[in-house]
């Protein structure tokens, strides 16, 4: 009897067939996620992974998309969400979701309800790549020339760009954390369609970075002071640099392991920074004494860049640097005093720089 | 004496075996990994110093318990001396059959929020359950046996996550402890400890005292320290988000991305799972053990009695708000319960084997 029962289970276990298991060709394997917003209504663009190949060893067929998109409108997330379901006839999979596209309409709503909305209806992941667009349709829908696939393809060129220090690669994660106290502000990276010169394909540019107060949208940052918010942030890997040299011409130059740390001082905020670089193009070669008036001039450039996101950022009372989370942690005394009004006490703080940079890498050796 | 020491030992009267120290040790910190899935005590800042003294705490529960070994006080599975002691076994057995339905009613909904949104609660639960029974009923060396790969493997997705998520640790979301309430968090860690009653009945008997009190230092000092490196993680890649989301650590896990390991939501819930699994095992068998002398021949039954109580919990618990809300303050309000229970039984036993 008893192992007539053991059989009976065991035999259970070969009835899972009979029960309908989800089959990928049932699924629409979502890459990319775009939310528009105009006139009280949602526009969700989803773009599903779609196999241009002619299967076997050629399933992915590089001069193809791979991709499709399918667009729905709706009064909420979740409407626009049913209604894309309606027009698909397949169950959507968002576990492989790469990118998430904040259309220019979006700005007028909070982002993070936005971001709570669209976690609930969309389960997005947390380390989904974020960025924002003039129209988040037109970016998912336009046929970019680069890469296999099209979400892949704006996700790695966000991380190129971080990579080099151009813009911040900001996640999911990055803006709910950020969100998760009022004073903190983000910056996403924006990107931007342009035309080719030749043909209708289109190439992905970065253009600079949006910044969102307290989660609204508050502006438009360039490529350069996003750069020095990272220079700021201790997030600069490296970071590509013109110099003009008086009486020598242009010289290129990269800086690499920066690192930099910001602390509350009596009088306000002290930068102490410290990096390499290293000559990448130079119209000649360099003397010794020459070498020392390059370094100062890089280390001013590096300074004003320092001065102006701090004066982008600080001064306009947004709190992009987690200074409240720096001075909470190294002033707890001075944190409670401010800490209701934060950040409004930034408004007239200034910004004391030590920056010690090295160049130690010529072309010519 | 020596006699009645021998027929005393748990893993004979029941299960036919006896684990060893280490499994003692691996059990022990089974039980209490899902603290770290559930997030730990909200301290305000300084939550490492929570964790520090939950770890002190804990061991300082422990001691009273192995001091009681030390005479030779032990509790029998077999027999039970008097009314009170009665009273006091089923008490044990209560609390044990309520912790184990607030792990079934949190794991059906752990899994319902992060893998299958549609799915039952409580059908998870009961699935749970049922294995959990099944797995007590076949004896404790074997779920002890199965539990060392387990945290194994536990091990190499916390090395895994911590390697993952390296470049996402910032040390400024760190908040530095405020007040004194990573005081009170600590205590409040240190509170739910049901483990002390499965200690009470899976220690292994006899041997130095050193050794004896190896058992438990060990079972809560990686306890201590796996709760500490997850608190770190969670504070420095969540930040204060760690206080507003379900499951931190397993938020900070779906993170992880490591050459190709990455995106392993669905191993980790698998492993959490297990883990889960052995939890309920291992407190279901330590009330098993506690009220065993009143089933008489009716012994078999036992279990699927206990396993009727804690669906019951279950039950009650399957709504998020009544389980946020009603285990919390049934877990601060009845903290002392095992502390009262292993205090009394084993000072009750101990006046008892003198007087004989």
């Amino acid at each position: 009897m008893k192992k007539f029962g053991i059989l009976v289970v065991m035999l259970s276990f070969l009835l899972t067939g009979c029960v309908r298991i989800p089959s990928l060709q049932d699924m629409a394997v979502v890459q990319g996620v775009g939310v528009d917003y105009e006139d009280g209504e949602y526009q969700l663009t989803l773009q599903v992974f779609s196999a241009e190949g002619s299967g076997g060893q050629t399933i992915l067929d590089p001069s193809q998309q791979n991709a499709s998109t399918i667009t729905c409108r709706g009064e909420s997330l979740m409407d626009a969400l049913s209604q894309t379901s309606l027009s698909q006839g397949r169950r959507f999979f968002l576990g492989h979701d790469r990118l998430l596209v904040l259309g220019d309409g979006t700005q007028a709503l909070p982002l993070s309800q936005l971001l709570k909305s669209l976690s609930g209806s969309l389960s997005l992941r947390e380390d989904v790549t974020v960025v924002t667009a003039e129209n988040a349709a037109s970016l998912l829908e336009t046929e970019v020339n680069q890469g296999l696939l099209p979400a892949l393809t704006l996700e790695q060129t966000v991380e190129n760009a971080a990579a080099n220090g151009q813009v911040p690669h900001v996640r999911l994660l990055d803006l709910n954390r950020s969100l998760s106290e009022s004073w903190r502000s983000c910056l996403i990276p924006r990107l931007q369609l342009t035309d080719e010169e030749e043909g209708s394909l289109k190439t992905v540019e970065i253009v600079g970075a949006d910044l969102y107060n307290g989660g609204e949208y508050s502006t438009f940052l360039s490529e350069s002071s996003a750069a020095g918010i990272l220079m700021l942030q201790n997030r600069l890997d490296q970071l590509a640099l013109t110099v003009e040299l008086p009486d020598f011409g242009q010289v290129g130059l990269e800086l690499y392991r920066f690192q930099s740390s910001l602390r509350p001082t009596d009088t306000g905020w002290k930068l102490t920074a410290s990096g390499s670089a290293s000559v990448a193009e130079a119209p000649a070669q360099l003397e010794e004494n020459r070498l020392e008036e390059l370094t100062q001039v890089l280390t001013l450039q590096l300074e004003a860049l320092c001065h102006q996101s701090w004066a982008e950022t600080t001064l306009q009372e947004r709190d992009l640097l987690f200074l409240g989370d720096i001075l909470r942690r190294y002033q707890p005394a001075s944190w409670k005093q401010v800490e209701n009004d934060w950040p409004h006490p930034l408004a007239g703080s200034s910004l004391e720089l030590d920056l010690q940079i090295k160049i130690d890498r010529f072309p010519y050796e | 004496m020596q006699m009645t020491k021998q027929i005393d030992r748990p893993g004979l009267d029941s299960t036919g075996g006896i684990i060893s120290r280490g499994q003692v040790v691996t059990a022990l910190v089974i039980c209490q990994l899902p603290a770290l899935l559930w997030g730990l005590e909200d301290s305000g800042g300084g939550q490492l110093w929570a964790v520090l003294v939950a770890g002190v705490l804990r061991l300082l529960l422990a001691l009273p318990l192995y001091l009681a070994f030390g005479r030779g006080w032990y509790l029998s599975s077999r027999s039970c001396r008097g009314v009170g002691e009665g009273i006091f076994r089923w008490l044990a057995a209560g609390y044990l059959v309520l912790f184990v339905g607030s792990t079934l009613a949190q794991t059906g909904l752990f899994l319902t929020d992060t893998l299958y949104a549609g799915g039952s609660v409580f059908f998870f639960g009961l699935v749970l359950l049922v294995l959990a029974v099944y797995g007590a009923h076949m004896g404790l060396e074997a779920a002890a046996r199965s539990a060392l790969p387990v945290l194994v493997v536990f091990l190499v997705g916390l090395l895994l996550t911590a390697a993952g998520v390296r470049d996402e640790i910032r040390l400024i979301h760190l908040v530095p402890a405020g007040s004194n309430s990573w005081l009170m968090a600590g205590i409040r860690m240190a509170g739910h400890t049901p483990e002390l009653l499965l200690l009470l009945m899976a220690a292994p008997r006899g041997g130095a005292a050193s050794a004896r009190f190896s058992t438990p230092l060990l079972a809560f000092g990686i306890t201590t320290g796996l709760a500490a490196l997850v608190s770190f993680l969670c504070g420095s890649v969540l930040g204060s988000l760690q206080t507003t989301v379900s499951y931190p650590f397993f938020r900070v896990e779906s993170l992880m991305s490591l050459s190709v390991f990455r995106r392993l939501d669905a191993a980790f819930a698998g492993i959490w799972l297990v883990i889960l699994l052995l939890r309920c095992l291992f407190l279901l068998w330590a009330a098993e053990q506690i009220v065993s002398p009143f089933s008489g021949k009716r012994r078999r039954w036992l279990l699927p009695f206990l396993g009727c109580g804690s669906l019951a919990v279950l039950a009650l618990l399957i709504r998020r708000d009544v389980l946020a809300a009603g285990l919390g303050q049934i877990c601060a309000g009845i903290w002392w319960v095992p502390l009262l229970c292993v205090g009394v039984l084993l000072l009750w036993r101990g006046r008892k084997e003198v007087r004989s």
